[in-house]
């Protein structure tokens, strides 16, 4: 266990059985932050510093002040309702279920209001997350304030690689945001009765532990990973800047936010957060009100997960 | 009547029987015993949470009690007929027309195996990739939104997949268009078959087109019209990969796009052979009392 004291504990809570064995380890860590267009920033604001702007965007009453402010000069302030779900539901004090029975967070149901009020006043839209729609506002045309995302949303999904996008351009600053929040990651583990124990050990071992090979892929891939005294010495090193972000260094931000990541999961996580974003998209497009969305989010959990109690 | 005979009625009875064996061996494996298999899990609690296994437990009719429960059943297959009926109509139509023009003699059309494969072709795409592409079409930030808000029928983006009457044009749509080229060459086949003395016949005696298509056309080709409408019922009765892909599944707005069988896939995400047994069980008697009725009106004249 010594060999990984070097991670951050929540990729390791993740991995570890009821048992307290952990099955398997990961070289990423996936702290997010608020990735915003600095074209938008100057022009509604005058500036694109991540400080500056990152102040105007501190707590969720700013945030959507802000929206406002970005609506008013012809902007959308984030691509879709679905973008700062995550944030709230990873800051949600209750879990999903407890006791076998289904619940809100409050925090969650904060966030259907607020989502309700931004796409009544056209702040955003109700696109899915990874469709077309949500797509467009990586590219100049979509007039798209910000996302919410991880180290690898920037590298993996802002299309960096075509020379139209705003990323190509380094046209991408990154701050805190409202609140912290994490977004996905990748896990290795060895299957069951592999030929090879250890060859994949070793793969293991170096991927996620080996510190060159790690800032190599932090500078090539633009990443972020699991490596704590690494990670913390490449946030101050100017040749850890991220060409999308315009040569930001974001490496500190993300650092800061994955050693406050605390696991508060249950296993009926991945499919209440589909389902409730699913049937709130009818009451955000006016075809249902809210107790109705509410209502059809209790009928698709109970279908799926039969054995749980839920509200008429 | 002499032994003899009798004899060699029974051994053709037996090479009968011989050749049956093929069909009766996969109807039994793969239709006989799953439809007994259904009803009897529709009978009971079992389904998976997660990796855990819940049940069997036997629960008498609660399944069906809980399907029933809400009037939604009722919805979704409102839902189902709906879009089906929408998408129908004009298929029927289209392919009366496309199969009358095909088959007449008199018309001398050109380039007949050109057109015919064309028309056919929508079906030869996966109805998956079919529907995925409409979506991609009528995203609010496609193409066709893109055209009307450029030529000034939209003044902003319409949103198609968040009003009822657009999803659901889109679904008989697509629908219509995969399957009009099938109904037509039915159809043509079914025109093909009657007897061109009739024509010529009704010709002499002075009718008019439209009275040699209904008064010839229609009635002589009705054995096929059943054929067709009653396949046509029961691909519509199972309606699932269009709407199921359109929609990412979720059949909405407000579940106004959800089709029996999509509702019978969520409960497949727990694996839940009670309630999935149950609604089987009530889409076979849906499937038959409709396959009855739609006989039964297209044979009323007859007698």
């Amino acid at each position: 266990m010594d060999e990984l004291s070097n991670q951050y504990g929540y990729t390791k809570d993740v991995m570890t059985a009821s048992d307290g064995s952990l099955k398997g380890v990961s070289w990423q860590g996936c702290p997010g932050v608020l990735i915003y267009n600095r074209e938008i920033a100057k022009d509604v604001w005058g500036t694109d510093d991540p400080a500056e702007v990152g102040a105007k965007l501190d707590s969720w009453d700013k945030y959507y002040a802000a929206a406002a402010e970005v609506q008013a000069k012809g902007y959308l302030m984030q691509s879709t309702t679905n973008d700062s779900f995550r944030v709230y539901s990873n800051n949600a004090s209750k879990l999903w279920v407890e006791n076998d029975t289904l619940q809100i967070d409050d925090g969650i149901m904060e966030w259907v209001d607020k989502s309700k009020a931004m796409v009544d006043a056209k702040q955003t839209t109700t696109a899915d997350l990874w469709s077309d729609d949500w797509n467009k506002g990586m590219y100049p045309d979509g007039k798209t304030f910000c996302y919410f995302g991880p180290a690898w949303l920037i590298n993996f999904s802002m299309h960096a690689d075509d020379a139209e996008s705003v990323a190509a351009k380094g046209g991408w600053g990154a701050c805190e945001g409202p609140m912290g929040f994490y977004w996905g990651g990748t896990w290795i583990a060895a299957a069951k009765g592999t030929d090879n124990p250890a060859l994949i050990a070793d793969i293991m071992r170096k991927m996620t532990t080996d510190e060159t090979i790690m800032t190599d892929i932090v500078k090539k891939d633009n990443d972020f990973v699991n490596n704590k005294p690494a990670m913390e010495k490449a946030a101050t090193d100017d040749s850890y800047a991220f060409a999308p972000l315009g040569g930001q260094n974001p490496l500190g931000m993300f650092a800061a936010g994955a050693d406050k990541i605390v696991l508060k999961q249950s296993a009926y996580d991945q499919g209440c957060n589909e389902e409730f974003q699913k049937a709130m998209k009818n009451y955000f497009d006016g075809n249902a009100s809210k107790e109705e969305a509410l209502s059809q989010f209790y009928k698709a959990v109970k279908e799926k997960y039969p054995e749980l109690n839920v509200p008429e | 009547m002499k032994n003899g005979k009798s004899g060699t009625i029974v051994r053709y009875n037996r090479w009968a029987y011989i050749f049956l064996i093929p069909f009766m061996v996969v109807f039994i494996v793969f239709q006989l015993i799953p439809l007994v298999n259904t009803i009897y899990n529709s009978f009971f609690e079992h389904y998976m949470s997660g990796l855990k296994e819940i049940g069997p437990n036997f629960a008498g009719l609660a399944n069906y009690g809980e399907l029933f429960k809400g009037g939604d059943l009722l919805k979704y297959f409102g839902n189902t007929m709906i879009m089906w009926i929408l998408g129908f109509i004009p298929q029927i139509l289209v392919s009366l027309i496309l199969g009358a023009w095909f088959s007449d003699p008199s018309l001398r059309l050109k380039a007949q195996p050109f057109f015919k494969t064309v028309i056919y072709l929508p079906n030869l795409i996966m109805a998956s990739a079919f529907s995925m592409l409409f979506f991609t079409l009528f995203a609010d930030t496609g193409p066709i939104n893109q055209l009307l808000t450029g030529l000034g029928v939209f003044k902003e983006a319409y949103s198609f997949m968040s009003h009822v009457g657009s999803v659901r044009g889109l679904v008989a749509a697509m629908n219509f268009l995969m399957w009009f080229g099938n109904t037509t060459i039915l159809l043509m086949a079914g025109m093909l078959g009657i007897d061109t003395a009739l024509y010529e016949a009704a010709e002499v005696d002075g009718a008019t087109s439209s009275q040699v298509f209904t008064k010839i056309t229609l009635p002589l080709l009705k054995p096929i019209l059943i054929y067709v409408m009653i396949t046509s019922l029961i691909g519509g009765l199972q309606m699932f990969d269009v709407p199921q892909i359109l929609t990412n599944g979720s059949g909405d707005p407000m579940r106004s796009s959800m089709t029996l069988i999509m509702f019978l896939n969520k409960h497949l995400f727990s694996k839940n052979y009670g309630i999935g047994g149950a609604l089987s069980v009530c889409l076979f008697f849906i499937t038959s009392i409709l396959s009855f009725i739609v006989f039964r009106i297209n044979n009323a004249g007859d007698n």
